[in-house]
Order: C-alpha cells, then sequence, then structure tokens
C-alpha cells in the first residue's frame, strides 16, 4: 500500500514536472517567436536603410549628373543629360530601392512564419507536456488499483518493476487484470 | 639729298590695310604691298598674274526671279580620289532647284538619261546661302532651316544621281509640355521593361504615342510606345513601377503631354551637319538653334534616344549666357561647334569616343561666327569668318594651353574682307604653291585671296577683281570653281567659271583640236565663233601666243588676223596692278617719311615672264635682235628700267601688264633719292 502511494506520489511529481516543463517550452519558444520577430524586424530595417542609401546614393548621383552636365556646357534637364540621369542613376537606383523594399517586406514576413512555427511549437509542447502528465497519471493510478492482486495465472512474486514493458509478463500482468 | 638702294626681295606680306601705312616700324613693312590687285602672291617670295577665268556654264537661264544671295551655291562633291564634282545649285522657282554637275572642268550632260544637263532637286522655297552640307562616301546630305534634310546620291556612273528626303527617326521633344489627369485607375503588368498597363476607363488615344505616364503618389514614369485599345498600352518604363499588378488610383498618376517630332515644317529643320566618329550630327535647328543632335552610331539617320547607352543618339543643349546658334561644325581634331556668338568644340581624351555619358561642350573663344560661311580647314586648323565679316581667324589647338585659339588671321588685311559671302580653300598642289584661300565679297564683286603656307608664316593677301562681280567660289581637289555675274549687252548673266593657270584671260573660251565644250575646235579660217556669253564685250584674243588687237564680239563671233595653228584664245581682259609701299630705307640718320623721294632706277627681276610695266614703261623683255612678227618670249632673269623721274611723296613702285600674258615678280631692287 505504501508502495502503491508512493509510486501514485511519485507519478503525480512526474507530471507535474512534465506539465512544468510543457509551460516552460511554450514560454521558450513564445520568447524565442519574439526574437525572431525582433530579428526580422531588425533585417527588415537594415533593408529599410539600405533603400534610404540606395535614395540617397541615387540622388547624389542625380546632383552629380546635373553638375557635371551644367560644367560641360550642357542644359541638365534636356536630352541626353536627362537621359543619363534617367536610364543611369534613377532607374537603377529606383529597382534597388523596390529591391531593398522587397527585402523589408521579406525579412518581416519570414521571421514573422517563422515566430508563428515557433510559437506553435511552444503551443505543442505545452499540450505535449499535459498530455504526458496525464498519461503519468493514468499509469499510476492503473498501477495504484492493481498492487496487492495477484496477476492471473501468475506466482505473485514477479515484481512489476522488472517487467520490461512489451515482456510476457507485463503483457500478461496488463491485460490480465484488465479482462 | 642722299641716293640709297633698296632690295625688297619678297612680297609674303601681300596688300597691307590702308591704316597701317604709317606703320614703318613693324617687321611686316618691308615685305608688304600697297596693293596687289589680280596677282597671287608666291610662298617663295614673289607674285604672278592670277589664273585666267574659264567660261563654263550659262545658268542664267535657270535662275528664277531670286537675287542671286539666295538664289545660286556651289557645293563640292568627293566621291573618290579619282573622282570630284563640283555640284552648282541654281533655284528655278520656290518648289525646285537645278543641279549642274562639273567634274574635271567638265560639265556632266544628260542627267540620268533624262536629256536635261542637271537634277531636279525641290529644295523649296529656301536661301540657298545658308544652305549646309556634308558627305559621306556616295552621299551628300543637304539641310537647311527650313528644309526637311535631303540628299542626293551618286548613282553607278558620273552621271547618274538621285535626289531624296532624307529618312529619319527624329528625337521628340517637348517644345509645349502638358499634363492631364483622366479618371479611372492603370494598372502595369510588370514594374520595369516593356509593360502592358490596363486603364480602368478610356482614356488612351493614337495621339498618346510617345507620351508619358507618370505616376504622381510612389514613382513611375513610362512612355507610351503601343496604343492597343482605349484602356490598353504598351510602354517602356523610363523608371519602374513600384508594384505590379497593382491598380494606381485615379489621381495617383498623369498624362505627360506635348512631346512632338524636333524637327518638322512648324518647328524647322537642321541648320548645320557633319559626320564625326561614326555619327552624323545636326548643329541646331529652327526652334533649337543651340541643340546640337548626334545619330546613334553608324545608324545615321537615327536621332531618336533611347536608354543613353554608349552607341546612343546624343541631344545635348548647350548651357550657356547668350543664344549661340550653331552656324557650322567641322570634324576635326574634335568636333568643332561654331556659333554666332562663340566657338566651342566636343572634347575627348585619348582615344574615347564620345558618348552619351561622357559629351560635354566646352566653350574655348568668343568671336562668333557669320552665318552661311562654312569654315575650311587649313593645316591642322580650322578658318572661319568672324561674325561681322572683317576678320579671318584660325581656329587652332593649343598644346599649351590645352585649348583652342582664335587668331586672327586677316589683321593685315580686313579692308579685303567687305561682306564675305562664302570661302573656299584650295589646297597647294606644288610646292611652288600655297594654300590658297578665297572669299568672295558681296558689295563689290571682288574676291580676296590670301596665299598661305603657316609653317614660314606666310599669310599673304591679294585681290582679285573681273569684269563683273565673284558670288560664290568653291574647290573640287585642285580645281576652283566660281560663280561670276555679269553684263552682257544691257542683261545681267550668272557664268559658272573655273580658274585656270593656263590662260590669262577671264570668261574665256580656247578653240584647239581635241577641245571639249565649252571650248571649240581650232577653227579652219579666220571665224572664232560660239561666244554668244560674251556678245557686245570688248575681248582680248592671243592666238598662238600672239596677243592680238581687241576685237569686239558681234552674233557670237569675232574674226581673227590669221588662222591659227595651235589654239586661240578669246577673253575678257583683267587688270593687274600691283604696287609697293612707300619707300622708307630707315636711315641712320632718320626716317624719310615727311621728305620727298624720288625712285631713280628699279631693277626687277622675273621668272618666266611675257610682259610687264613697272610705273607705266613697259619691260623690254625681248632680246635684241629682235625678229619683227615673232612671240612674245618667257624672260628669266633681271631687268633694270631707268631712269624713272620726279619725286613724289611716297616714292612707289607700280607694276601693271600691258598684254593677257604671264608674268612672275620674285623681287625688286631700285635707287632712292630723299630730298631734304
Amino acid at each position: 500500500m505504501t508502495m502503491a502511494v508512493a509510486g501514485l506520489v511519485l507519478a503525480g511529481v512526474s507530471a507535474y514536472a512534465q506539465i512544468k516543463q510543457g509551460e516552460a517550452t511554450k514560454k521558450a519558444m513564445y520568447n524565442k517567436a519574439k526574437h525572431t520577430t525582433l530579428a526580422g524586424r531588425v533585417e527588415a530595417t537594415k533593408a529599410k536603410e539600405q533603400g534610404v542609401q540606395v535614395l540617397k546614393a541615387t540622388y547624389k548621383a542625380l546632383s552629380t549628373v546635373n553638375a557635371v552636365a551644367s560644367a560641360g556646357g550642357l542644359e541638365p534637364t534636356l536630352g541626353t543629360p536627362q537621359d543619363i540621369g534617367t536610364f543611369g542613376i534613377l532607374n537603377p537606383g529606383l529597382n534597388d530601392f523596390i529591391t531593398s523594399k522587397d527585402n523589408e517586406f521579406l525579412a518581416i514576413s519570414s521571421a514573422n512564419a517563422q515566430a508563428q512555427d515557433e510559437r506553435f511549437a511552444g503551443r505543442q509542447a505545452k499540450k505535449a507536456g499535459y498530455i504526458g502528465a496525464l498519461t503519468t497519471m493514468g499509469s499510476a493510478m492503473v498501477s495504484y488499483n492493481s498492487i496487492g492482486s495477484a496477476p492471473a495465472g501468475g506466482t505473485g512474486t514477479t515484481p512489476i518493476s522488472n517487467s520490461s514493458p512489451g515482456s510476457p509478463g507485463y503483457q500478461t500482468a496488463r491485460y490480465g487484470n484488465v479482462r | 639729298m642722299s641716293r640709297i638702294t633698296q632690295y625688297q626681295s619678297n612680297f609674303t606680306v601681300g596688300e597691307i590695310d590702308p591704316l597701317l601705312v604709317g606703320r614703318i616700324d613693324i617687321q611686316q613693312y618691308a615685305s608688304a604691298l600697297s596693293k596687289a590687285q589680280n596677282v597671287v602672291i608666291l610662298p617663295q617670295g614673289g607674285f604672278e598674274r592670277r589664273p585666267g577665268l574659264r567660261f563654263m556654264a550659262d545658268i542664267t537661264s535657270h535662275l528664277g526671279s531670286f537675287t542671286t544671295l539666295d538664289g545660286i551655291r556651289l557645293v563640292p562633291f568627293e566621291f573618290s580620289t579619282t573622282q570630284a564634282f563640283m555640284l552648282v545649285f541654281v533655284k528655278k522657282d520656290t518648289t525646285n532647284t537645278r543641279v549642274f554637275f562639273f567634274a574635271n572642268g567638265v560639265q556632266l550632260l544628260n542627267i540620268n538619261g533624262s536629256g536635261a544637263d542637271y537634277l531636279v532637286c525641290a529644295l523649296g522655297d529656301i536661301d540657298l546661302d545658308r544652305m549646309y552640307f556634308t558627305q559621306n562616301a556616295d552621299t551628300l546630305i543637304l539641310v537647311h532651316e527650313d528644309m526637311s534634310p535631303k540628299s542626293i546620291v551618286r548613282g553607278a556612273n558620273n552621271t547618274t544621281w538621285t535626289f531624296s528626303t532624307l529618312s529619319l527617326t527624329d528625337p521628340k521633344v517637348a517644345f509645349t509640355l502638358a499634363t492631364s489627369n483622366p479618371s479611372g485607375t492603370i494598372t502595369p503588368d510588370a514594374i520595369d521593361g516593356t509593360v502592358t498597363i490596363t486603364a480602368s476607363a478610356s482614356v488612351f488615344t493614337t495621339n498618346h504615342v510617345d507620351q508619358y505616364i507618370n505616376v504622381l503618389s510612389g514613382f513611375g514614369r513610362a512612355r507610351i510606345i503601343e496604343r492597343e485599345s482605349a484602356t490598353v498600352v504598351k510602354v517602356i518604363t523610363e523608371l519602374p513601377f513600384f508594384k505590379k499588378d497593382q491598380a494606381i488610383a485615379n489621381g495617383a498618376w498623369e498624362l505627360e503631354t506635348g512631346y512632338e517630332d524636333a524637327w518638322s515644317d512648324a518647328r524647322g529643320y537642321p541648320r548645320t551637319c557633319t559626320f564625326h566618329e561614326g555619327r552624323l550630327y545636326f548643329g541646331g535647328s529652327k526652334a533649337m538653334p543651340n541643340t546640337l543632335f548626334g545619330s546613334k552610331v553608324v545608324d545615321f539617320f537615327n536621332f531618336k534616344s533611347a536608354e543613353a547607352l554608349d552607341d546612343d543618339a546624343i541631344l545635348v543643349t548647350m548651357n550657356t549666357d547668350s543664344v549661340n546658334a550653331i552656324n557650322a561644325m567641322r570634324s576635326g581634331r574634335d568636333l568643332q561647334i561654331f556659333t554666332n556668338d562663340a566657338e566651342f568644340f566636343v572634347p575627348q581624351a585619348d582615344l574615347d569616343p564620345i558618348t552619351p555619358s561622357n559629351i560635354v561642350i566646352k566653350n574655348a573663344t568668343r568671336r562668333g561666327s557669320k552665318e552661311g560661311i562654312r569654315p575650311v580647314m587649313a593645316e591642322g586648323g580650322t578658318l572661319f569668318i568672324q561674325r561681322e565679316g572683317k576678320a579671318i581667324r584660325e581656329y587652332l589647338f593649343s598644346d599649351v594651353d590645352l585649348n583652342y585659339q582664335s587668331n586672327n588671321m586677316s589683321l593685315l588685311a580686313s579692308h579685303l574682307l567687305k561682306t564675305p559671302r562664302s570661302m573656299a580653300l584650295r589646297v597647294a598642289t606644288s610646292t611652288d604653291d600655297g594654300d590658297l584661300l578665297l572669299i568672295p565679297n558681296d558689295d563689290d564683286g571682288s574676291m580676296a585671296v590670301f596665299s598661305i603656307l603657316r609653317s614660314q608664316n606666310v599669310v599673304a593677301p591679294a585681290e582679285f577683281i573681273t569684269d563683273g562681280s565673284f558670288l560664290d567660289v568653291s574647290v573640287d581637289g585642285p580645281d576652283i570653281y566660281t560663280i561670276v555675274k555679269r553684263t552682257i549687252g544691257s542683261a545681267t548673266k550668272y557664268y559658272v567659271e573655273m580658274f585656270d593657270d593656263q590662260r590669262t584671260t577671264d570668261s574665256n573660251i580656247q578653240y584647239f583640236a581635241n577641245a571639249t565644250l565649252p571650248d571649240r575646235a581650232k577653227p579652219s579660217n579666220t571665224t572664232c565663233s560660239n561666244l554668244a556669253h560674251l556678245e557686245g564685250k570688248t575681248v582680248d584674243v592671243i592666238r598662238d601666243d600672239f596677243v592680238l588687237t581687241d576685237k569686239t564680239v558681234s552674233s557670237g563671233a569675232i574674226t581673227i588676223d590669221a588662222v591659227p595653228s595651235a589654239y586661240v584664245e578669246v577673253g575678257l581682259s583683267y587688270a593687274v596692278e600691283v604696287k609697293t609701299l612707300p619707300a622708307e630705307p630707315k636711315l641712320s640718320s632718320g626716317v624719310v617719311v615727311s621728305r620727298k623721294r624720288r625712285i631713280l632706277e628699279a631693277t626687277t627681276l622675273v621668272d618666266r615672264t611675257q610682259n610687264l610695266a613697272v610705273n607705266g614703261f613697259e619691260l623690254p623683255l625681248k632680246s635684241l635682235p629682235y625678229t619683227l612678227g615673232s612671240a612674245p618670249i618667257s624672260f628669266t632673269g633681271r631687268k633694270r628700267l631707268a631712269p624713272l623721274l620726279g619725286y613724289s611723296d611716297t616714292a612707289q613702285l607700280t607694276f601693271t601688264m600691258t598684254q593677257p600674258l604671264f608674268a612672275t615678280v620674285l623681287a625688286v631692287e631700285y635707287k632712292l633719292s630723299t630730298g631734304q
């Protein structure tokens, strides 16, 4: 009787531990998700910064084109100097800016997706903890009820703890009781 | 009273401006002349009678009722090293211009097998003196700000020519820019490149091709290249759209319109042209006088801008503090641009080509060039007439300054430049002549002629005159063609004539065996006919080197004294006159400017000379004993003439010719007596 209670208590402790571990895992995964989100935002910020730099560089290059054209005796807002500004500076600059905006979006959405996965994993871990605890307690309860009665067809001297799962003795003991 | 022997060894400064007659202090004084009429200064130092003018064609009947300034134009065309042509443009009416062709001193007849001796070119109502041209291989390109660019192409042979309007791909320019905000959204199907744009409402018309769509909120700019329907167009982006397949809201985009061909009847056409390093350049247009248009490389007629790649077309407008309408261009060491206010060039480093990304136009000098006069190349430099027409300037690159300079070449003889109409340079054809720069003047019909040998600092001006007016001049290889206006009877005639250094009269024809028109076969009697172009004129006649008494042309013929054995030349006389500057011996005791002076005797060094008079006295060139009735000889050596009488304020020698023969004066020595 004492052994059975002790087993029950131990199972309770174990179940509690499993629950706590699941909750801890969930918390950890949520924290990780937060970090992932933050990391994504950092990447997005970097991409945004890159976009800003691209625009600055474009603006600077455009001003150079204007200055060079003017220094070269040309009207910068007409014809070829304008084409140089448009096709040589603005077009690639804006394409780079679009790319950086895409990168910004990708960084955030990718981080969000990963964070969502991590949160899901955390929730799963917590759920697994509860399930594990429930299973442990269930098993303990079963064991508690079966301690003291001889197994059907058995000698009564074979300790349960020595029965390895899947062994004929275990099978017999378990199913013999159920039946 | 002192007597000094003076020796003028050369005349290589030529005729100098009367304003310089007091400048006895300058080095050039000793080599200058106060008058050099109808002579050519030789780079070796002497001078010779100018060549006579060979009559080539009478174009009077082809000239409509236009002033000669805008109705006639000479244009050279060099097809190959052996095939060079002179094209004579004659404006028949406000639609058609007739073009006559000459080669090697002969008029080409039956052009294109038409039976006509000219090509009809529909140039429209343009003034030919402002027409500009350039040539590449078999194609001559003609531009004028009031005419769509044309071409004349030489065909399979010398008498096959094709005239056509150039098919150009014009650049697009917004002369009056306008924007509008059509209702509806637009949706691009891609962000960059060739994009299809679909509008939510019918907004696009066929007029929108080559116009622009701008995104106002965000960015995006695209040129419409094709209209598929009222709601769908294809565009090429200049700036990418931000999102594809995302509608751009109503009001967040606009149509930018106003772009049109840079050249049209309304906006005018290119003013000048030249080929340079694989591009055809047009300099200025009527509406954009200070804009330089460059074609795509080796795609000479494509001027439409694309993506500003290295071989793409170029369109740049000079941004200066004055209008700077481009008057002329020349492909030389650099692409040189001459405007009404200043001179520019497109600098290139080493062998770098001109590209859209590196083109700049640098201002070099601020003189301005005269419109309608093409600059000419001369020994590495470019000669141009300054804006007011009073100076010839040499646009020459200075390795010291790393820039061009515009030096005044005509400083000592600007009086010969009155109202220049055109300019031509005959490059030296042998070691005994220099380059010959010819500039006809409008107001008196004279022609300023500069003998140039830059390596020896020879720039020797003289003046050509004729019985009539020089209107235009141009050079085809060694041949110098000119248009001369003459009064025949009471009628004004326009003749194409060519300088011929084997002849000594103007508007002449010769009669000899195997002659080519308009020269004639040697007559078998004493009648020289086919002289209708000199009807009523008193003419010089040279038969077999004998100078006959003057004749008057009647019914297109003259009668001479005997049947010629070799040739007869009949033409108009022209007066040769060369006058030295007032003698100034620069004595140690001082100058003699204020003293009376007398030239006691003169000894003239001549070369192959048949006739010459000094101070009105004809030099006896024949040696004793005379053979009566013999032809004049060509004398080489020195001839002394003495005594010469009379004191004067200036003491000058005047060389003239009494007969239409050859003369070359190398130098002159004279004894001078000065009074107190």
